[in-house]
């Protein structure tokens, strides 16, 4: 079997990702494997357990140049979209500039963000897990009629108060990596969805609105 | 007089103890808050730093569990001052730069801290020894909904808590936790770990010491997004990762003393007979020597009781400590405190029994050592 990567050499190392219902699998040579830091097994045993995590890292390798947060919006790439917000605006209430965030990566006062709110985006893209708040909000916060901000794809609002993680949650996470452990993929699979499932009925924490 | 004075003593803190506190030294949970209508310190000219902090400083020291602590602004800190709280991880070196319009407040019992007009208008940490994520979030999470009804802190439902630096974005935690792992290092699997741990959206660096070097074998593991996840799932994430690391660290100190105990014990003998012997000794030494005390402790070399004194010296032999402590200069030099730590190790270590491989029974008599 030859590498995925280089396409050259013979694949030594091969990985498994579970994409929706989806097995995924990746074969590399060792030295691509080195390349893309995915050689060592202590590494996959920590993967393991957090099975969102090593999807990340399968879709950072499959989707090079991304920070592959979300491997289902491969590769939009980040530069033509910053050149567009980079219209030289500047914050009304602390004079912070367009310029000067760009430089600094810092942002002036609380206005700011809705400033430069757009070209904002794409550098939380690359920089946390989403690009909407999840977690606590602040009382009487949660349902505040129109709110400033701009509130477009806006899919599931904010969570209120952060909801623990339920215990049977950590069991189908243990059962997810024991499966994943004996390669057997398709009871993964399965598992995975009933994660989703009772992190979309509420159970989880990004529930509360839905 | 020194802010050491109204710190907790030394042998106090020293006997602290968490749960896998062999391992993990430390828990932290830090929040970033900031007020709405104020420029964030770092772009805020001195008039609205100023307004910051003094609607803040009240408040933080009106909060239930901060009343009868310390609150300090940093101007009236001595340099030697800052530095203590910086050792004791009580302030962050940032903060310990500033001066007119920053401040601190700290609980009683050491273990909330808020620091007004840091690189946000707040930051609020709750520190613990051992392995307490939970329970540091449980605590900060608590003072933060009290100041919420004090204050108002700037919110949108879009970005959640808004901060300086995009970075701290969204939930503005900071959840950490400091390890020591000796076993790891001596086995050379720690760059494994570190990357292992970068691939989940987490850092690993080394606690002490520049670049990729880490002192004392200490590091410090912690998140790096967010944004788009809840405080409870960073907090959980962070607990099982720094398990995994846990375990893998005993597995590597049983399978060194297992193969190896020649060169496990080698290690500690020799950092005993230096630290107990020398004239002379840097900080960056004693780290690295003191780390291997605690490992000598751990795996029964010496006696259990020997943690507390370790956990003691590491303490006072970092520089402001150790010059606070047992000197009567106003400051001393680079060599002058070099000279003055080796004269308190020698001292502390003088009655210490030393390392005995024969505490471990029939493994450490036999000991081939296979190097
Ligand atoms: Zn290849
Ligand atoms: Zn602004």
């Amino acid at each position: 079997m030859e590498c995925q990567v280089c396409k050259q050499r013979e694949a030594t190392v091969h990985l498994t990702q579970i994409v929706d219902d989806d097995t995924r699998s990746l074969d590399l040579c060792e030295g691509c494997a080195k390349q893309k830091g995915v050689s060592d097994p202590v590494g996959f045993a920590l993967g393991d357990l957090l099975q969102d995590d090593i999807t990340s890292v399968l879709g950072a390798i499959m989707a090079p140049g991304k920070g592959a947060k979300d491997p289902k919006e491969p590769g939009e790439p980040k530069e033509p979209r910053e050149a567009k917000d980079a219209k030289g605006g500047q914050c009304g209430r602390c004079g912070m500039s367009h310029a000067e965030f760009k430089k600094t990566g810092r942002l002036g006062c609380s206005e700011c963000y809705r400033v430069f709110g757009e070209a904002l985006d794409s550098v939380l893209k690359g920089m946390h897990k989403g690009v909407r708040h999840v977690g606590k909000v602040p009382a009487g916060k949660a349902q505040e009629p129109g709110a400033p901000e701009p509130v477009a794809e806006a899919k599931d609002q904010p969570a209120g108060v952060p909801t623990p993680i339920p215990p049977d949650m950590e069991q189908l996470a243990r059962d997810l990596a024991e499966a994943v452990g004996r390669e057997d993929f398709e009871a993964a699979a399965k598992i995975r969805d009933a994660i989703r499932a009772a992190k979309k009925s509420g159970t989880g924490a990004k529930g509360g609105a839905a | 007089m020194s802010i050491l004075e109204h710190l907790a003593p030394v042998s106090e803190v020293s006997h602290r103890t968490g749960p896998h506190d062999k391992i993990v030294l430390s828990s932290r949970v830090r929040l970033a808050r900031n007020l709405p209508r104020l420029p964030f310190p770092g772009h805020a000219k001195r008039g609205d730093r100023m307004k910051a902090y003094e609607e803040l400083m009240p408040v933080v020291q009106g909060l239930g569990p901060l009343q009868g602590g310390m609150a300090e602004p940093m101007e009236r800190l001595s340099n030697l001052d800052k530095q203590l709280l910086v050792e004791r991880h009580i302030v962050s070196r940032e903060h310990a730069a500033k001066g007119t319009g920053s401040g601190f407040v700290l609980n009683r019992e050491e273990s909330l801290c808020v620091m007004v007009n840091e690189e946000d208008h707040l930051r609020m940490q709750s520190l613990r020894p051992g392995l307490q994520l939970a329970a540091a979030w449980a605590a900060i999470d608590a003072l933060d909904t009290e100041l919420q009804a004090e204050v108002d802190v700037a919110f949108s439902p879009r970005y959640g808590f808004l901060t300086a630096c995009p970075t701290n974005l969204g939930t503005g935690i900071r959840v950490s936790a400091m390890l020591h792992l000796p076993g790891l290092v001596l086995a050379e699997q720690v760059g494994q770990i570190i990357q292992a741990v970068g691939k989940l959206g987490l850092a690993v660096r080394g606690l002490y010491g520049e670049g990729t070097e880490a002192l004392g074998n200490l590091f410090q593991v912690s998140n790096q997004m967010t944004l788009g996840e809840s405080e409870p799932e960073i907090v959980e994430k962070l607990s099982k990762v720094i398990l995994q690391i846990l375990e893998h660290e005993e597995n590597a100190r049983k399978s060194l003393l297992g193969k190896k105990p020649r060169t496990l014990f080698n290690h500690v003998g020799r950092a005993y007979g230096i630290l107990a012997n020398s004239h002379t000794i840097s900080s960056k030494e004693t780290l690295n020597l003191l780390s291997l005390m605690w490992l000598g402790v751990d795996i029964g070399l010496l006696p259990p009781e020997t943690r507390a004194l370790v956990n003691e010296l590491f303490l006072v032999t970092q520089p402001a400590h150790l010059q606070c402590l047992f000197s009567n200069k106003e400051k001393l030099g680079a060599e002058e405190r070099d000279v003055l730590r080796s004269d308190v190790l020698r001292d502390r270590l003088a009655r210490l029994e030393r390392p005995d491989h024969r505490r471990l029974g029939p493994l450490g008599t036999e000991g081939p050592g296979s190097d």
